[in-house]
């Protein structure tokens, strides 16, 4: 039984994980929390099912709809986040919150407010392992969120430009005078995590299905996945979405299903409480 | 500055010198709405404009006051509103009594919770209170024997000894409701401006520009905004029960998320700090989804529009924004540049 | 009673597994302008900090006046009679310079909320006193002319001064003063010496972390050189100027002859 729970929460832990480094990324290069985040996944997602029903091939919409996403975030940078000009942390989030509502609110009339489905990757039969049933598609999603980090890390540790992220992350201002081109590498940051969610959501969306609601519960367990590992450390995101995910999982199992949201919300509370700086991190202490 | 603006002016940015005269007007008006207004709807329309008022002046002095965040205010907006139901139903408690137990109620958790989640800031404060909203959602919303969970509940009608109060289905009780919302926005008015004004109000400002500067002037900053948290959520609690007697009915939605966004962009576009403009921001917003009422199915995309306006072009709101314009056309009019 | 004011003793703080003050012992004298130097990282304004309650030490402890201090909040400090001023500035931007020594002047009376809302008289009279009172500090210090400007938009040389007045305006018996002089020109430096001066010359123990060696040389009766969380030496200026230790570790002997 509790493999069964633990796989199962790995499996959501890992798009847990793919929003918290949604997250995680947009903070190092800017310091802003993307509210929106979550909502990219559920763009993914709903995008690629809409794409399905009319009889696109899955590929194609796959592919649309990561493009979409893509977009949508390179447009939440140039439209939101850089007119505002501003560090005042209170009125970015009231601002990611305007935009991941606003988002919604379109959702909602495009994709309409019923459930929508994907099919399965690679068909519905499920394999047994450890005495533990999984639908392939959970293989497809661990599979696929293993994927893009491997590719992130290459991108960061291996290319300039992903070096010049890192250069961004350690001091803005040093990474400016040697050349890095900011407003790009900040549009770049938007438009990788959008992809990145979308991806997410697109690889969740046969197993949860998903509707425009999706978005704000996932920005939050993402968020607390994302503190949990310590913000800004994108290695310590991943860990935190695979362990959020598993303790939803095993306490869902355990305890309560139907309470398996307030569980989740309860543990973030705790999270933020007792371990904001992270579980991996060391104590921080507040210059003054 | 000239000397009539004398350094006991604390909120220069809202004050202006006809800002008063303007007041009286509006309150002159509010007091003869009753023999003008034509049917339930407007009765209807002006007490959801009070409600949503009281609970906006309420955490303006959370959120514009003592720079704090509440993402989840309507959480204490339900908790009010279903103590109304369930104090009386599962406890026996009179209704009448009912009202300031729920106030209490309210305070109690505002006043268990504060405490650890007041040590937090931005981001962090944010999301934890935007759990405590859902969390409360999430209850009403699962217990369906003691909550009657998504499709809500009844309320029991309001008695004092032999008299029943009307709920605002019928004129008569709008009519009567109408004059309760009333007392109640002006007594939640007037005690904001107070504490705006006073040397509390003061003192939640300096938390909001420095809140390490304000504890090594002496102050106690950790009560100082528990304080000013559990009066966010009884102004929100209280609104909450007088509103579930008013209509008769709850439900969970009381709580969710939408809501307490609602309550925040009232805020923000009527002017973080501003009491008159809390009130300014939850009249516009209330009347907004009847005004739209073809853009029914928009309402959250114009909701996130009008947060992300107001975040770039109109940061401090309607209210300091037009108060600034009037007076520079003031000054100019007076030849004072 | 005691003549030390401050008295500390084998104090330790570690962050992490960095040692930042390591088995520190030294006493501030009651009325005397104090001085501690260094170099950057030695310790110093972690030092202060300790002192005034942001930190809790890993180890030893601080008396004032003879009490001892550890686990008190910043503010209940300030209530003792510690204030501060800060490294970088932590004034009340969106208040105007006169509240912003308000809210030091009207804290101790910050007790009974409900009283202080209600437009009782003696309200009035107290608001009415707190704002003569403060525009008496500000004019120790020499801005009474910008009471009613907003803070930020004053310089900043007279933003540092202003972080005096409402360090003064709580009547403390020591006052630690972080980098007060930095970023200053030399007018402003000279002015902000005479706002100290009469500020120790009302019987308050000034404390001074500074790198400015001219306001250090010219000022202090009494300085402590730290260096990587240790005492390297103490005495006066020119003690400690001639001390080769100090030399070596910390100036080059051309910029304490340039001081003088």
């Amino acid at each position: 039984m509790i493999i069964q729970f633990v796989l199962s929460g790995l499996t959501t832990g890992a798009i847990y994980a793919l929003v918290a480094l949604g997250f995680t990324l947009i903070y190092s290069c800017s310091d802003v929390i993307n509210f929106s985040q979550g909502e990219f996944v559920m763009i993914g997602g709903m995008t690629a099912a809409i794409l399905c029903e009319t009889g696109i091939p899955l590929p194609v919409a796959i592919i649309i709809a990561i493009a979409v996403a893509c977009v949508i975030g390179g447009l939440v940078y140039e439209l939101a986040i850089r007119p505002a000009r501003t560090n005042d942390r209170v009125v970015i989030i009231i601002l990611t919150i305007g935009v991941a509502i606003f988002i919604k609110g379109i959702a909602q009339v495009v994709f309409g407010k019923q459930l929508h489905k994907l099919p399965y990757f690679s068909g519905e039969a499920p394999i047994h392992f450890l005495g533990a049933t999984l639908t392939t598609q959970a293989l497809w999603v661990l599979g696929g969120a293993a994927a893009i980090m491997a590719l992130l890390l290459v991108f960061f540790r291996f290319s300039i430009a992903g070096k010049s992220f890192i250069a961004m992350s350690a001091n803005r201002f040093a990474a400016v005078l040697v050349g890095t081109n900011v407003r790009l590498n900040l549009l770049v940051s938007f438009c990788l995590s959008a992809t990145i969610g979308a991806i997410g959501g697109i690889l969740i969306t046969p197993i949860t299905t998903t509707s425009f609601e999706a978005g704000t519960f996932l920005a939050l367990k993402g968020f607390a996945a994302a503190v949990l590992g310590g913000l800004g450390n994108a290695p310590g995101a991943v860990l935190g979405g695979l362990l959020l995910g598993t303790l939803e999982a095993l306490s869902a199992g355990y305890l309560s299903s139907t309470f398996k949201d307030a569980i989740a919300f309860l543990l973030i509370i705790l999270i933020m409480l007792v371990f904001p700086q992270g579980i991996f991190s060391p104590r921080q202490h507040e210059r003054v | 500055m000239s000397e009539s603006e004398s350094a006991s002016s604390p909120h220069r940015h809202s004050e202006w010198l006809g800002g008063r005269y303007l007041l009286a007007i509006l309150f002159a008006a509010l007091c003869l709405m009753p023999f003008v207004l034509p049917n339930r709807f407007w009765f209807d329309l002006f007490i959801q404009i009070f409600i949503n008022a009281t609970v906006a002046i309420g955490l303006n002095l959370l959120v514009g006051l003592a720079g704090q965040i509440s993402l989840g205010h309507a959480g204490f907006f339900a908790l009010g509103a279903y103590s109304a139901v369930l104090l009386p139903k599962y406890l026996g408690i009179p209704t009448l009594v009912a009202i300031p137990a729920g106030i209490v109620i309210v305070a109690v958790v505002a006043l268990a919770i504060g405490g650890p989640l007041l040590r937090l800031k931005g981001h962090y404060l944010a999301m934890t209170t935007l759990a405590f909203g859902i969390l409360v959602f999430i209850f009403l919303n699962n217990t369906s024997n003691i909550t009657g969970g998504p499709d809500g509940i009844a309320v029991p009608s309001l008695t004092l000894g032999s008299l029943t109060m009307p709920t605002g289905q019928t004129l008569a009780g709008v009519k009567i409701w109408y004059v309760v919302q009333l007392v109640l926005i002006i007594v939640a008015y007037v005690a904001a401006v107070a504490i705006q004004y006073s040397a509390v109000g003061r003192s939640l400002r300096a938390v909001r520009d420095s809140e390490i500067a304000t504890r090594f002037c002496g102050v106690d900053v950790d009560s100082l905004k528990v304080f000013v948290f559990v009066l966010s959520a009884i102004y929100a609690g209280t609104a909450g029960v007088f509103a579930a007697f008013y209509s008769g009915y709850v439900s969970p939605e009381l709580s969710d998320f939408m809501y307490s966004t609602i309550l925040i962009t009232m805020i923000v576009l009527g002017g973080l700090g501003s009491a008159i403009g809390a009130v300014i921001g939850a009249a516009i917003l209330t009347v907004l989804p009847h005004v739209l009422a073809a853009f029914r199915d928009y309402e959250s995309a114009m909701l996130g529009l009008i947060l992300v306006v107001c975040m770039i072009f109109f940061r401090r709101g309607l209210v300091p924004t037009l108060g600034d314009s009037l007076r520079e056309w003031h000054a100019r009019r007076n030849h004072r540049y | 009673m005691h003549d030390a004011i401050i008295d500390i003793k084998g104090l330790s703080k570690s962050f992490g597994g960095v040692l930042a003050i390591d088995a520190l012992s030294l006493s501030i004298r009651r009325g005397r302008l104090t001085g501690i130097i260094g170099a950057n990282g030695a310790g110093k304004t972690t030092l202060l900090n300790l002192i005034c309650g942001v930190f809790k030490a890993s180890s030893g402890s601080i008396h004032v006046d003879g009490q001892d201090i550890s686990g008190l909040k910043p503010h209940e400090l300030a209530q003792r009679g510690i204030t501060r001023s800060f490294q970088n500035l932590q004034i009340f931007g969106d208040m105007t310079a006169l509240e912003n020594v308000l809210i030091a002047v009207q804290s101790r009376y910050l007790k009974n909320y409900l009283r202080l809302v209600l437009p009782l008289k003696s309200v009035r009279a107290d608001e009415k006193k707190w704002h003569s009172d403060a525009l008496q500090w500000l004019a120790l210090v020499g801005l009474e002319s910008v009471a009613d400007r907003e803070a930020k938009s004053l310089p900043y040389g007279l933003l540092k001064r202003l972080e005096l007045a409402r360090a003064i305006a709580l009547e403390p018996k020591c006052i630690l003063l972080d980098e007060p002089a930095a970023g200053c020109n030399s007018t402003e430096a000279n002015k902000l010496m005479d706002v100290i001066r009469s500020i120790a010359g009302r019987g308050v123990t000034v404390v001074l972390v500074e790198h400015n060696m001219k306001v250090v040389m010219n000022l202090c009766e009494e300085v402590f050189v730290l260096d990587r969380g240790r005492l390297l030496c103490s005495g006066t200026p020119d003690t400690v100027g001639s001390d080769l230790r100090v030399v070596s570790a910390y100036l080059g002997s051309t910029n304490w002859d340039e001081a003088k």
